[in-house]
C-alpha cells in the first residue's frame, strides 16, 4: 500500500514537472487578438467568433497549437473550452452573453506565448422592455396638497431583471386627486423613473399608477392627512441648539442646548407679531452651564423659570416678568454636581412651586417653594429619593397629583395636595408607582376630556435610543388612570423612523400634538375610547425644518398656532390642520 | 484536575474567543469557584519542593504632547507622567499559585486625563481617563495536566479574557482609539481556562460597570451581571489567533439602568524573527452593539514593530468609531452618569500613528531608559450626522498629535497585560508556564 502510494506521489511529480505538455522542450512564440474583440449586444447574444492568431517567434503562422478558453467575469457560455489553430494560426470560439447586462471577459491562453493571456471584452445591454417594479416610494403619509417624502420610483426592466434605459414611463394619478411633477419621464441608466407626487385636497388614500407602452402597470399608495400650515419663524437660532420652550402673553422662550460651537446657555426671548410670528428681541446668557433643559410661564404670567444642566451653577433659575417679555433676575438654586433635567411649575394651596427633575445621581423629585423669590429665596419644600434607573426625567402636575416619569422606574403618582392620600408639597405621599410602557419612560400628559368630562386617559412619552440629531425611537403610551392606584396601558402609538418627545394637548379640541424629533410635528386624534393601535388616529404630520433637517423637541399651543422647538432651526409658528 | 508541571517545549503566547450564548452566571460562578478550591486543594498537597518567589517591577513616561486641534479649536501642549507602574508578581507552589497586583498611578499623575486622539471611556472624550489606582489583583491556581493540557482558575480585578493585550503593554506610548472596544478592564472577575494543545479557550463573568474615578471599586452587587469568552489557537510557535465575545450589561451607567453592550474581537498575532531583529504585528477587529442593535460601533487595527538592537520603529493603523456624548461646560468631558440611551453621533477616527523608541538596557537589562518620539495624525469625520460633528466639536476633520518623552521601566520588558492563567505557554512548558505572561 505504502509502495503504491510512493509510485503515484512520483508519477504526479513526473507530470508536474513535465507541465501537461507533451514533452520535450517547450514551444514558444506569440499569440495576439485577431477579431471579435469589443462587442456590443443584448444579453443572451451569440456573439462573432473571438479569434486569435498564433505565430512562431520567427512571426509566421503556426498551426495545431491548442488554445485555451475561458470566461474571465460576467457570465454567458463558449462553445469550446479549447480549439486549434488552422494553417493561417487561427484559433477561433464562440461566445454567447450571459443574462446579466454588462461586460463579459473571455481569455485566451497558451502557456509559454508571449501575449498569453489575451482577453477579450464585449458588452450585454438590456433586452427589451417587458417587466416594471416598484422601487420606493408606496404606503407613504403626508399631508392634504403636500408632496410625499419619497418620490415613487420604478424600473423597467428586461425579461431578465436588466434596467432598461430610455423608456418613457407614464404617471398617472388614479384616486385622491393629487397631481404628478410630469405626466411621464424617461428611465435613467439604471432603468429607473421617479416623479415626485402631490397628494389631493381631501383626506385619505391616493393612488398613483406607472406604465409605459406595452408593458405592465404597478401602482403606489399613499394617505392623506390634513396639514399643517408654515405660518412663521424657522430656521432662526443658527450658533446654538434649541431645546425646551413656552410662550405667554404674546412672548415666546427658547432654550439652548449642548454644545454647537456656542454653549447652550441661552434662553432666547421672542416677540410674536400680530399674525403670531417671532421675532428674537432679547436673551438671557447664564455663565457655566451647558443647557438650558426646561422653561416654563407661571400661569398668572408673572415667573419665568427655567431648569439647567451642565456646569457649575446648574440648578434652578427664577425671573420674574416686570412686563411681557422683560425678565428681571430673582433667585436661583445651584444643584451643583447635579442639574435638573426639568422643572414644572404648580400652583397648589395658593403657593407656586416648581416640581423639579434632579439628575443624574441623586435622583430625586424636589419640590422648589417660590413663595420668597421676589425676595431673592428659594426654598426647598420637600425631595423624594426617585432609584437611580436612569433617574427622573420630567413631571405634569394637576389636580394636586405629581405624575413622575422615571426611565426605566416607569411611572410613580404623587399626592402632593389633592388631599386623596394626605399628601402636600412638603410631604409628598407616593399613590402607586408602575413599570412598563416600553421602559425608558420620559414625559407625559393628563388629559381632561372637556367633551366628555372624563380625566381617563394619562399619555406617556417613550424616549428610546437615537443619535440626536439625526433619528429617534421610543412610542406614545396610553394609560387608563381611572385608578390613580392601579394605572393600565390601553393603547399605543408608534411613528415608523421616529421617536416621541414632549407634547402638548388640544383638550377642547381632543388633539394630541406631539413633538416627534426627526419625525417633525404630528397630530393625534385623542375623542373618544383609545384601546389598541393608535395609527388610524393621525390627523397630520409636519417636518418644517424638512426631511432631513428636522429634529423637534417640543411644541405648545398658543393663540390659535402651534409653536415647536427644533433643536436644528429654532422656532417655528404652525397653523392647525 | 490540577496535575503536576512537566517539562516541555518552550513557546510564545496566545489570544481568542468562542461564542457561547447566555451563560447561567450563578451556576458557572460556584463551579469555577468549586474548581479554584480544588486546584489550590491539589496543589497544596502536591508540592512542596518549590519555594514562593516575588518580583517587583515598574515603569512610568515622561511625555510632552501637542495637539491640534482640541475640543473647541487651537492646539494645546501638555507635559505629563503618565502610566506609572507598579507591578508584583509572586508565585507559590511551583507555579500552580500566582499573583498579579499592579498599581496604577495615573489618579495622581493625570487626574484629568491626558491628551489622545479619540480616547474614550469613563466620562472623557478627547482625553485618556486614568485608570484606577487597582489596576489588577489577581490570584490564579492552575498547572497541567499531562503532557497535552493545562487548567487554570483566576479571580479578583484585573482584564476580562477578551481582545487583545492592554495597549500599555504594545509598542505605540499612545492609547489607541479601540481601547473600549477592544479591550474590557478594571473588573471584578472570575475566570476559568483551559489549553489541549494549541488551543485555549476561557471563559469569564464579570461585573458590568466601567469604573468612573481611579478610586473606585467594582460594585459587588453587579458582580456576574456579564460574561466573555475568548478561544485563542497559537498554530506554530509565535503566531496567535482569538476570537472573543462578551456581553457587558450596562457599561456606561454603573447602577445598571442602561442596555447591555454585545462585543466581538477577532485578532491574529505574530512576534517571530525577522532579517535580524524581532516582529511584532496585530491585527484585530471588534464590533460592539448597543440599545438592542440600534448602535454600532466598529473597529479595525492593525500595528507593526520590528526590534533589532536598540532600534524600534513602529506603525499603528487604525479606523475605530467612537459614539459622541452630551459634553459638560469642560469640552474635553462628557456627562456622566448618562441619563438616556441616546448618542449625538458616531465619529469615526482613521488614524496613522509611526514612532520610533531608542532601547538603551542598563544593570543587565533589568532597567531600560527609551526616549522616543511618536506622531499621529489622520481624520475624524461623522458616520450619521448626529449633533456633535467633527466640524461642530473641533472646527474641522484634521487629527495630529505629536509626542516625545521618556520611558524608564524596570524588568517589565515582555510583560502582557491582561492575560493569566499561563495558559499562552505550551501545556509541558514548565519553566513559562510559572511566569506571569
Amino acid at each position: 500500500m505504502r509502495s503504491a502510494l510512493r509510485g503515484v506521489l512520483f508519477g504526479a511529480l513526473l507530470l508536474g514537472a513535465c507541465g501537461g505538455d507533451s514533452g520535450g522542450p517547450r514551444e514558444t512564440g506569440t499569440v495576439a487578438p485577431a477579431a471579435g474583440d469589443g462587442q456590443t449586444a443584448t444579453v443572451g447574444t451569440v456573439l462573432q467568433p473571438y479569434e486569435v492568431l498564433v505565430n512562431t517567434d520567427m512571426g509566421l503562422p503556426r498551426a495545431d497549437v491548442t488554445v485555451t478558453w475561458a470566461l474571465e467575469s460576467g457570465g454567458g457560455s463558449l462553445s469550446s473550452a479549447t480549439s486549434v489553430t488552422d494553417a493561417g494560426g487561427i484559433a477561433a470560439v464562440t461566445s454567447t452573453l450571459g443574462t446579466t447586462a454588462g461586460p463579459q471577459v473571455v481569455r485566451a491562453s497558451i502557456r509559454g506565448y508571449d501575449g498569453s493571456p489575451v482577453l477579450f471584452q464585449s458588452t450585454g445591454t438590456a433586452g427589451p422592455a417587458s417587466g416594471l417594479v416598484k422601487i420606493s416610494g408606496d404606503n407613504q403619509i403626508a399631508g392634504r396638497l403636500q408632496a410625499v417624502a419619497t418620490a415613487p420610483t420604478v424600473r423597467v426592466t428586461d425579461a431578465f431583471g436588466n434596467g432598461v434605459a430610455g423608456i418613457t414611463v407614464d404617471w398617472q394619478v388614479t384616486a385622491g386627486g393629487g397631481v404628478v411633477g410630469v405626466a411621464s419621464s424617461v428611465t435613467g441608466p439604471n432603468g429607473n423613473a421617479s416623479v415626485s407626487w402631490t397628494l389631493g385636497t381631501t383626506a385619505g388614500l391616493n393612488a398613483l399608477s406607472a406604465s409605459f407602452g406595452g408593458g405592465p402597470t404597478v401602482s403606489f399608495a399613499a394617505t392623506a392627512v390634513a396639514a399643517f400650515s408654515i405660518d412663521g419663524g424657522g430656521n432662526n437660532v443658527a450658533e446654538r441648539f434649541t431645546s425646551d420652550l413656552w410662550v405667554a402673553d404674546g412672548f415666546a422662550y427658547t432654550g439652548t442646548w449642548g454644545f454647537r460651537g456656542t454653549a447652550g446657555n441661552a434662553v432666547k426671548i421672542w416677540q410674536l407679531d400680530p399674525s403670531g410670528a417671532p421675532t428674537l428681541v432679547d436673551s438671557i446668557i447664564t455663565a457655566s452651564i451647558s443647557t438650558v433643559s426646561d422653561i416654563e410661564v407661571s400661569a398668572d404670567g408673572r415667573w419665568l423659570v427655567f431648569t439647567t444642566e451642565g456646569g457649575s451653577q446648574e440648578g434652578l433659575y427664577v425671573y420674574e416678568l416686570t412686563a411681557p417679555g422683560t425678565p428681571v433676575f430673582r433667585a436661583k438654586s445651584v444643584n451643583a454636581p447635579n442639574g435638573l433635567h426639568t422643572g414644572t411649575l404648580a400652583t397648589i394651596g395658593g403657593t407656586l412651586y416648581a416640581f423639579g427633575a434632579k439628575d443624574p445621581s441623586g435622583c430625586a423629585l424636589v419640590i422648589y417653594d417660590l413663595s420668597q423669590a421676589a425676595a431673592g429665596t428659594i426654598t426647598t419644600a420637600s425631595s423624594t429619593p426617585i432609584p437611580d434607573n436612569y433617574c427622573i426625567h420630567d413631571t405634569f402636575v394637576r389636580d394636586g397629583y405629581a405624575f413622575v416619569f422615571a426611565w426605566n422606574e416607569g411611572l410613580y403618582i404623587f399626592d402632593v395636595g389633592n388631599g386623596s392620600h394626605g399628601g402636600s408639597p412638603t410631604t409628598p405621599v407616593q399613590v402607586s408607582k408602575t413599570g412598563g410602557f416600553g421602559g425608558e419612560t420620559h414625559n407625559g400628559w393628563w388629559f381632561h376630556n372637556p367633551v366628555t368630562s372624563e380625566k381617563r386617559y394619562l399619555f406617556i412619552g417613550e424616549e428610546g435610543p437615537g443619535t440626536l440629531g439625526a433619528s429617534s425611537s421610543g412610542d406614545i403610551h396610553v394609560v387608563d388612570v381611572t385608578s390613580l392606584a392601579a394605572p393600565v396601558e390601553v393603547a399605543t402609538f408608534s411613528l415608523a423612523g421616529a421617536g416621541v418627545h414632549n407634547f402638548w394637548v388640544d383638550e377642547p379640541n381632543q388633539r394630541l400634538y406631539a413633538a416627534y424629533y426627526n419625525g417633525g410635528v404630528v397630530a393625534l386624534d385623542i375623542s373618544g375610547t383609545l384601546t389598541g393601535n393608535l395609527a388610524t388616529r393621525v390627523v397630520a404630520q409636519v417636518r418644517p425644518g424638512g426631511i432631513a433637517g428636522t429634529y423637534v423637541w417640543g411644541v405648545m399651543l398658543y393663540g390659535g398656532s402651534l409653536y415647536a422647538s427644533d433643536m436644528l432651526t429654532g422656532l417655528w409658528q404652525l397653523g392647525l390642520p | 484536575m490540577c496535575g503536576s508541571v512537566r517539562p516541555g517545549r518552550p513557546q510564545r503566547r496566545a489570544a481568542g474567543a468562542s461564542t457561547p450564548d447566555r451563560i447561567p452566571v450563578i451556576l458557572l460562578t460556584s463551579r469555577l469557584a468549586l474548581a479554584l478550591y480544588s486546584c489550590l486543594l491539589v496543589a497544596g498537597q502536591a508540592t512542596a519542593q518549590a519555594r514562593p518567589t516575588v518580583g517587583v517591577m515598574g515603569q512610568a513616561i515622561g511625555i510632552v504632547t501637542r495637539v491640534d486641534p482640541i475640543p473647541g479649536g487651537g492646539t494645546l501642549t501638555e507635559a505629563r507622567l503618565v502610566q506609572p507602574l507598579l507591578m508584583l508578581h509572586a508565585q507559590a507552589l511551583g507555579g500552580r499559585l500566582r499573583a498579579v497586583a499592579t498599581l496604577n498611578l495615573e489618579g495622581q499623575t493625570i487626574p484629568d486625563g491626558e491628551l489622545t486622539p479619540g480616547s474614550w471611556g469613563e466620562g472623557f472624550n478627547d482625553r485618556r481617563h486614568p485608570h484606577t489606582y487597582a489596576h489588577e489583583l489577581m490570584l490564579t491556581a492552575g498547572g497541567a495536566v499531562g503532557r497535552w493540557a493545562r487548567v487554570a482558575v483566576s479571580g479578583g480585578k484585573g482584564f476580562v479574557p477578551f481582545g487583545s493585550d492592554d495597549p500599555m503593554s504594545r509598542p505605540a506610548l499612545r492609547y489607541p482609539v479601540n481601547h473600549h472596544l477592544a479591550q474590557i478592564l478594571e473588573r471584578a472577575v472570575l475566570m476559568a481556562g483551559v489549553r489541549a494543545g494549541p488551543v485555549a479557550l476561557e471563559g469569564a463573568v464579570f461585573n458590568g460597570d466601567e469604573p468612573e474615578r481611579p478610586g473606585q471599586w467594582p460594585r459587588g452587587d453587579r458582580f456576574g451581571d456579564s460574561w466573555a469568552a475568548r478561544l485563542t489557537v497559537i498554530p506554530v510557535p509565535g503566531v496567535e489567533l482569538s476570537g472573543s465575545r462578551a456581553r457587558v450589561h450596562s457599561p456606561e451607567h454603573r447602577p445598571g439602568a442602561g442596555t447591555d453592550a454585545w462585543k466581538w474581537h477577532v485578532a491574529a498575532q505574530v512576534e517571530r524573527p525577522l532579517a535580524g531583529g524581532e516582529l511584532y504585528a496585530l491585527g484585530e477587529w471588534a464590533r460592539t452593539e448597543e440599545g438592542l442593535g440600534f448602535f454600532v460601533f466598529r473597529s479595525l487595527l492593525a500595528e507593526v514593530a520590528w526590534r533589532r538592537g536598540p532600534h524600534r520603529p513602529y506603525y499603528r493603523f487604525e479606523r475605530s468609531d467612537r459614539p459622541e456624548d452630551l459634553r459638560t461646560v469642560d469640552l474635553f468631558r462628557s456627562d456622566r452618569p448618562h441619563l438616556e440611551n441616546a448618542i449625538l453621533g458616531t465619529t469615526r477616527f482613521t488614524l496613522h500613528t509611526i514612532g520610533y523608541l531608542h532601547d538603551r538596557p542598563l544593570a543587565a537589562g533589568r532597567l531600560r531608559l527609551q526616549p522616543f518620539v511618536e506622531g499621529t495624525f489622520g481624520t475624524a469625520r461623522t458616520v450619521d450626522g448626529g449633533l456633535l460633528t467633527p466640524e461642530i466639536l473641533y472646527g474641522g476633520s484634521g487629527v495630529r498629535s505629536l509626542s516625545a518623552g521618556l520611558r524608564i521601566s524596570w524588568r517589565v520588558e515582555g510583560h502582557r497585560m491582561g492575560r493569566y492563567g499561563g495558559l499562552l505557554a505550551p501545556p509541558g512548558d514548565v519553566e513559562h508556564a510559572g511566569h506571569p505572561e
